[in-house]
């Protein structure tokens, strides 16, 4: 073996190299879970996990895009809950920035047909989840998540792309990569992450259970689906696609053991006036396709109270003030009558229910 | 195919063991080397292969007919086509857009249709660098200090050798073609030092250059007013200390990988930033560059030989063409005319080294913010954004937190400066007396501390020169 490295000298180095990986990994189960975060990750995958990662299942859950972020105070919502005993309980969200009837199925199928709401799952539905402008691309995860090296066995390989078979082949260096996530400790964006996570569940931090793997893999396979269709978008070519989706999602809620109910976030009304066409679209196909399946559509922009300029940051996003009204209203409309009505389980309310929504096409 | 990059660690791995296995072969050994250079050479684009190819084999055959020749006007025209076609090559891919820009420009502002040919030219990765090492073979070989190499695959291997192939160090012929020659070797002394060189530059590169130009360099050039004082004097502290990570981060990467294949690559970087004067910054930042332009470009100017106005002339025209090496923009050329003012000065002070240990922090501190300035000019695209960003330093500074990973990566930046040549010596020489379990131990740990930091492949600036 002359001149060749690789003698005894090489073979300890590999060894020590390979025990600090094996050990490592072995001392991670031990490892608090929030050093586990990994520190690029969008704040829509942190909600993604921080529902995943409740111990106690919520009573009432919203789910949505910016719109429902901006919008809705979920504390506020159980807040108001909890003033009537028959309606006590605990109010989330799950938004998902730059959400998609697409999206709304996977959420559905992947987070919270797992863990679904005791009572309520309220989803606010967008006309955009059907239209998207041309603009506009789903570019929401930005995932860089480390599984568990057993999670390679338990991979389908043909289906898997480049950037996912990278990762997981990574995966037995998670242990080695742990120590130094310590530092973030130090980092002054953990507490922004903290803060979005009890935001999110609504509970105080030392309630959270330590994220499993599995959960893990899924929030960061719904990120890599997510942004493998984004890529597909072209203006309103992929509407079928998503009217399809949303189908799928529609029959997905019926085996929910909850009550389902849907909302159209406000918006100004010069917001609507842009998009005429694609209003139309959505209140002659799409809300007709929600009350066929039996489940109440409340359109918030019906109420003129939540149409006022000053409760709004942006033409689509409510500002402080107008996320308590409109939290309010959801409470009291949307909750109660979801909450109170003695029912049918699982359908929502029936069409006898009063209903609370008028399409804008007869209010204005 | 970067160093910091999946696809990389596989192919060295690859390459790594075939190598060895091949060891005691020699043409067998050179063409496989050869393959894996071109091989890491086309992953960027297969076309730039046969521009490589081009400027190799009429460099090999100028240099055999050199050494076939004794006419000194039969050499002076070899050495005029090498020149012609390694500058040429250079001019046309780096420098056709650039000039036709600027000359259509200067035709319109004396009222004359410019109505040049355009043409989108890629540049290929690295030719700044091939071009020069083998310019440099060419005329040592002209100069008589180096006999003509009579193999293809041996020349070729040293023009394509990939370590130092896309962004140097720019290796001489007499230094690399002699270790092609023989029998490769490597002690376990050179496994650890070569890998620990790898580990080290990654860091460099991972943890103080991405960071920095991620976080803070990016930020204060993009809106430097939204920063304003000393958090604008940290953006651009935060440059120095990126473009050093960056490229000797590179160059770490490049002669660690060179060594683990048994070969030896000339240092690139000493230490810049405690440099205590623009000579002496210059001994010390890209020495492979600065030596090159030294003996090929300054001296054949005439050097130091035609009196004190014409030394000065020389050392601003060498440094004003190094800066233009770097990049077809004026802000290059600026750079360039900077540091050659800059040496020009300091060879007409002609000062002493200062011997107390107050004067050498001053001249460092000094000397510093001196190059400070050229990266000011080096990193912005236009005279405006450096002036908006020097600008800055006169505004009051925002009330900005800076996060922890931040300061540690200046830490480590300014750490690896303020450590004396001794210490840093001591350092390397316990780490490399480590037992070698210790040391697998130490490596698995720097691999954490990388993929931990580690966020994207930011490519390495010096990619694009």
């Amino acid at each position: 073996m002359e001149g060749f490295p690789f003698g005894r000298h090489g073979l300890l180095i590999l060894l020590g190299f390979l025990a600090t990986i094996v050990v490592s990994q072995a001392l991670l189960n031990l490892t608090p879970y929030r050093i586990l975060i990994p520190h690029v990750q969008s704040a829509n995958q942190i909600r993604l996990l921080a529902y995943a990662m409740r111990e106690e299942p919520v009573d009432v859950l919203v789910v949505g895009s910016s719109r429902v972020l901006e919008g809705i105070d979920a504390n506020l919502i159980t807040k108001s809950m909890n003033s009537a005993p028959d309606t006590a309980g605990e109010a989330s969200k799950i938004p998902v920035q730059g959400m998609r009837a697409w999206t709304l199925e996977q959420l559905i199928e992947q987070f919270i047909a797992p863990a679904p709401p005791t009572k309520l799952l309220v989803v606010g539905l967008e006309e955009r989840f059907f239209f998207v402008p041309p603009f506009e691309a789903d570019s929401t995860f930005d995932i860089r998540m480390l599984g568990d090296p057993e999670d390679i066995l338990s991979v389908d390989w043909s289906r898997s792309n480049w950037p996912q078979l990278r990762e997981l082949s990574l995966t037995p260096l998670r242990g080695i990569q742990a120590p130094f996530g310590a530092l973030r400790v130090f980092d002054p964006r953990v507490p922004e992450y903290i803060e979005i996570l009890h935001e999110s569940r609504g509970q105080p931090a030392e309630n959270f259970k330590p994220l499993s793997r599995v959960e893990f893999l899924r929030a960061r396979n719904l990120g890599d689906k997510i942004k493998e269709r984004s890529k597909t978008y072209t203006g309103g070519a992929l509407r079928t696609f998503e009217v399809n989706a949303f189908k799928r999602a529609l029959k997905s809620l019926v085996g929910l053991p909850c009550r389902v109910a849907f909302v159209r976030m406000p918006v100004l009304e010069s917001f609507d006036r842009d998009q005429t066409a694609e209003l139309e679209r959505f209140y002659d196909d799409i809300v007709p396709m929600v009350r066929a399946a039996g489940y109440p559509f409340f359109d918030m922009n019906s109420e003129p109270e939540l149409r006022l300029p000053e409760l709004y940051d942006n033409p689509s996003h409510l500002n402080h003030a107008g996320r308590r009204r409109a939290s309010l209203w959801m409470a009291k409309k949307v909750v109660e009558l979801g909450l109170r009505y003695e029912g049918d389980l699982g359908r929502g309310l029936p069409a006898g229910a009063p209903t609370p929504g008028v399409p804008p096409s007869q209010d204005r | 195919m970067l160093f910091n990059s999946y696809p990389f660690a596989i192919f060295f791995v690859a390459v790594w063991l075939v190598t060895w296995a091949l060891r005691n072969t020699h043409h067998p050994r050179v063409l496989w080397l050869l393959g894996a250079s071109y091989f890491f050479y086309g992953w960027w684009d297969w076309r730039f292969l046969f521009l490589i190819a081009l400027s190799t084999v009429v460099d090999f055959v100028i240099g055999r007919s050199l050494g076939r020749t004794e006419d000194g006007a039969a050499r002076k025209r070899l050495l005029l086509v090498s020149l012609v076609a390694n500058l040429g090559t250079l001019a046309f891919f780096k420098y056709w857009g650039f000039f036709t820009t600027e000359f259509a420009r200067l035709l319109e502002s004396v009222g004359l249709a410019a109505n040049l040919p355009t043409l989108k030219v890629l540049l290929p990765v690295g030719i700044s660098f091939y071009t020069f090492q083998t310019l440099s073979y060419t005329i040592d070989v002209y100069r008589r200090r180096l006999e003509p190499e009579p193999d293809l695959a041996r020349f070729a291997l040293f023009v394509a050798f990939f370590p130092q192939l896309v962004a140097g160090p720019i290796v001489r012929a007499r230094d690399l073609l002699p270790q092609i020659r023989r029998k490769p070797s490597l002690s376990p002394r050179q496994f650890d030092s070569g890998l620990a060189l790898i580990f080290w530059g990654l860091t460099k590169k991972i943890v103080i250059a991405d960071t920095l130009g991620r976080e803070v360099v990016d930020a204060v050039w993009a809106n430097p007013d939204a920063f304003g004082g000393w958090l604008s004097l940290l953006g651009i502290w935060g440059y120095a200390l990126q473009i050093y990570g960056d490229f000797s981060g590179y160059s770490d990467c490049a002669i660690g990988v060179a060594r683990l294949l048994g070969f030896e690559l000339c240092e690139n970087f000493n230490s810049p930033y405690r440099a205590t004067s623009p000579r002496d910054f210059w001994r010390r930042w890209h020495i492979s560059l600065s030596t090159w332009l030294r003996d090929y470009l300054y001296i054949s100017l005439g050097g130091n030989r035609g009196g004190e106005w014409k030394t000065y002339r020389n050392l601003i025209l060498t440094m004003l063409l190094g800066g233009l090496w770097h990049g077809a923009s004026w802000m290059f050329v600026l750079w360039g005319a900077y540091h050659g003012t800059l040496l020009a000065i300091d060879r007409w002070l002609n000062l002493p080294d200062p011997k107390h240990l107050i004067t050498t922090w001053l001249a460092r501190v000094l000397t510093f913010h001196l190059a400070c300035l050229g990266w000011v000019f080096f990193r912005s695209e236009s005279p405006q954004e450096a002036w908006a960003v020097l600008g800055s330093l006169a505004k009051p500074a925002a009330d900005i937190d800076i996060p922890t990973g931040i300061l540690l990566a200046f830490a480590l930046g300014f750490g690896t400066h303020l450590l004396p040549a001794s210490a840093k010596q001591w350092v390397r020489a316990r780490f490399l007396a480590l037992p070698p379990f210790v040391l697998g131990i130490c490596f698995a740990l720097a691999l954490g501390a990388l993929l931990n930091a580690f966020s994207s492949e930011a490519p390495f600036i010096y990619f694009q020169f």
